[in-house]
């Protein structure tokens, strides 16, 4: 599947729209030549002015009539109604000269030469009534003449402005036309590409909604996997648990038998091989024990005993166990106990003391020379305790692997100290299950420092101290 | 005849003043120049009500500044509000009217263009009484510029000249 940056990096994608793009603004381009031409001189107004010119006609007849009258029987017509028919028929006169009707009259050298005939003879009949003739016989006469020259242009006008209307609008009709069909081109062309994009886009849609449903069925399917193996993991935990116990109790009795043995008298071949047989018993046993902690832990089997008790005593007790194996490494062991953590807590006391023997162990194991010390403190409402040591330190490279079940820092070191290398991970989930957090710091060649905090309850101390 | 003399001087009183009261309608005492005839509540001649110049001009007056189709540039037209002779005449029940002009032309325009827009009866172009020639002398003006939906060949066809005569009709 493709990113989606990618995507846009792709040309392909944009293709499509770029030529919607060019069909949509072709459209408008199209629409807006459209609304131009609504703009510009319409058909309506050119049928105004062939109405108009159609209307001047008609005036000039009408007064051309009452003219005639007039001249035949000059006492059956007043004046006044020759001059308003010839103020009618001048007022026509204005529509010709001015306003949107004389840019119509105007457009065509044809229309635009009678007009001009038009306002000329126009203008001078005005002259004759301006000059008080219009009313004698040869003024009327006159004015008969002009209006008989006028009827001939206007007739001839009216119908030339018929021709030209009627092809301006044809014309423009045909345009239009072309327009609209461009227009309908361009739309259709423009919903075609319009619709491969849909088309495009619910492709994708589905695409990625497969992808979606894919990585669903994935997730599930690791869940089933992961379940079942841990619900191995703990099967074969809570086998082991079971073993190891099985295993125990033979082995206690091979340890004490083997002990029994070397108290009998035995000649000095015999006392090597029986100190032998009981040395092994005896690491077996703290195998199995350590076997033993780990897979209760595996198998979250481990039951705490919390009890009242004093940090003093035990950190004594536990200083006494190693003091014989210090006197041997010829190390110095300080301890210091905060007095503000000398109180009564509530805890299990063989744990905590399984973790202070582990790790001091530990720091007795890999220090050749120079001091181990241990510190108890409070700190942030929780207990901490330190190991130091000046030891060999633990190498950068296996610092981050260090509470892994079965690992030891190097693969010599099981080699050159022994041990299970389940200490530490022991250390660890016990700590956890207190409540409390595991850690260290080491530099190589320079010494370990192991770190722990339990969050300690303060016990009332209305019974003594147990322990 | 003393009556007439007491509506008659009422009249001058009021024509002085420019303003004329509404359901009085004195009788024209110069030309006429329109006649408005139809089903009317105030009447000066028998069933019909005519106008001479003085009469229109003590009507409400109204000024429009307006472009015309007919015209290159914007003029100033002055002249009685049509909705103020529909007023002066009693003719608001009327739907339609029928204008015609001095040539026989007529239209039909709706009252309601006249109650709607400030459309006058223009007897003036830029301060000058609108000739014969110059489509006087009462050429309908709608206010084009002032309201640009006007601007249509409907309203250009309403916009009567010469008008001579009108007649109020269901």
């Amino acid at each position: 599947m493709k990113t989606p940056a990618s995507l846009y990096r792709n040309p392909g994608f944009w293709l499509l729209p770029v030529i919607a793009g060019v069909f949509l603004i072709a459209s408008l381009a199209v629409l807006l030549t459209l609304h131009n031409r609504l703009q510009a001189v319409s058909d309506a107004v050119r049928d105004d002015a062939l109405w108009a010119a159609y209307q001047l006609d008609r005036e000039n007849l009408r007064f051309n009539s009452l003219l005639s009258q007039y001249l035949y029987q000059p006492e059956a017509i007043s004046d006044q109604e020759v001059e308003l028919r010839f103020e009618i028929l001048y007022s026509r006169l204005n529509i010709l000269r001015q306003g949107q009707f004389a840019r119509v009259f105007g457009e065509e050298a044809q229309t635009r030469n009678k007009t001009q005939t038009l306002i000329r003879l126009i203008e001078e009949m005005d002259s004759v009534f301006a000059t008080d003739q219009a009313f004698t016989p040869q003024g009327s006469e006159k004015l008969l003449q002009l209006s008989e020259q006028l009827q001939a242009v206007s007739a001839r006008l009216s119908s030339s402005m018929k021709g030209y209307s009627t092809r301006i609008t044809t014309e423009a009709r045909q345009s239009k036309l072309e327009l609209y069909r461009y227009l309908a081109g361009l739309v259709l062309l423009l919903s075609l590409s319009m619709g491969l994009m849909i088309v495009l886009l619910i492709h994708k849609m589905r695409e990625s909604w497969q992808a979606q449903l894919q990585a669903q069925e994935m997730a599930t399917q690791l869940e089933i996997t992961a379940s079942r193996a841990e619900e191995a993991s703990r099967a074969k935990s809570d086998f082991l648990a079971t073993m190891s116990h099985e295993i125990r109790t033979p082995m206690n009795g091979v340890l004490g038998m083997t002990d029994l043995l070397r108290e009998t008298p035995l000649s000095a071949e015999q006392q090597t091989y029986a100190d032998a047989a009981f040395k092994s018993a005896h690491s077996l046993l703290t195998l199995l024990n350590d076997l033993l902690d780990i897979s209760r832990l595996e198998a979250g089997r481990l039951v705490l005993d919390y009890q009242k008790t004093y940090l003093k005593p035990l950190i004594e007790e536990v200083a006494g166990f190693f003091s014989a194996e210090l006197k041997q490494k010829q190390l110095d062991f300080y301890w210091n106990l905060h007095p503000q953590a000398e109180g009564c807590y509530n805890t299990d006391a063989g744990r905590l003391r399984q973790i202070l023997f582990n790790l001091i162990g530990n720091a007795l194991k890999f220090t050749e020379k120079g001091y181990i010390r241990l510190d108890v403190e409070p700190r942030g409402g929780e207990i901490q305790f330190t190991v130091s040591d000046t030891g060999m330190g633990i190498a950068e490279e296996a610092q981050s692997r260090l509470f892994e079940v079965f690992t030891q820092a190097d693969a010599s070191i099981s080699r050159r100290y022994g041990g299970t290398g389940l200490g530490l991970t022991i250390c660890q989930r016990i700590v956890e299950q207190l409540g409390g957090e595991i850690g260290f710091h080491s530099t190589p060649g320079q010494g370990s420092c192991f770190y722990f905090t339990l969050p300690l309850e303060e016990a009332t101390t209305d019974q003594g101290a147990s322990d | 005849m003393l009556r007439l003399l007491l509506s008659s001087g009422l009249a001058l009183l009021l024509t002085s003043t420019g303003l004329l009261q509404a359901g009085e309608l004195p009788e024209p005492q110069g030309r006429v120049l329109l006649k408005v005839t139809g089903p009317l509540q105030v009447t000066n001649q028998g069933e019909e009500a005519h106008f001479d110049r003085a009469l229109l001009e003590s009507l409400e007056q109204q000024t429009t500044q307006t472009l015309t189709p007919w015209t290159e540039e914007v003029n100033d037209y002055t002249g009685p509000l049509g909705r103020a002779l529909v007023e002066t005449v009693g003719a608001e029940d009327a739907t339609w009217m029928t204008v015609t002009a001095l040539n026989g032309y007529q239209a039909r325009l709706p009252v309601a263009d006249f109650m709607e827009y400030p459309v006058i009866l223009a007897l003036k172009k830029n301060d000058r009484y609108l000739r014969i020639r110059d489509r006087g002398p009462i050429f309908i003006i709608y206010p084009f510029d002032a309201y640009p939906q006007l601007h249509s060949e409907m309203h250009y066809n309403r916009s009567v000249w010469q008008v001579k005569a009108i007649e109020f009709h269901e």
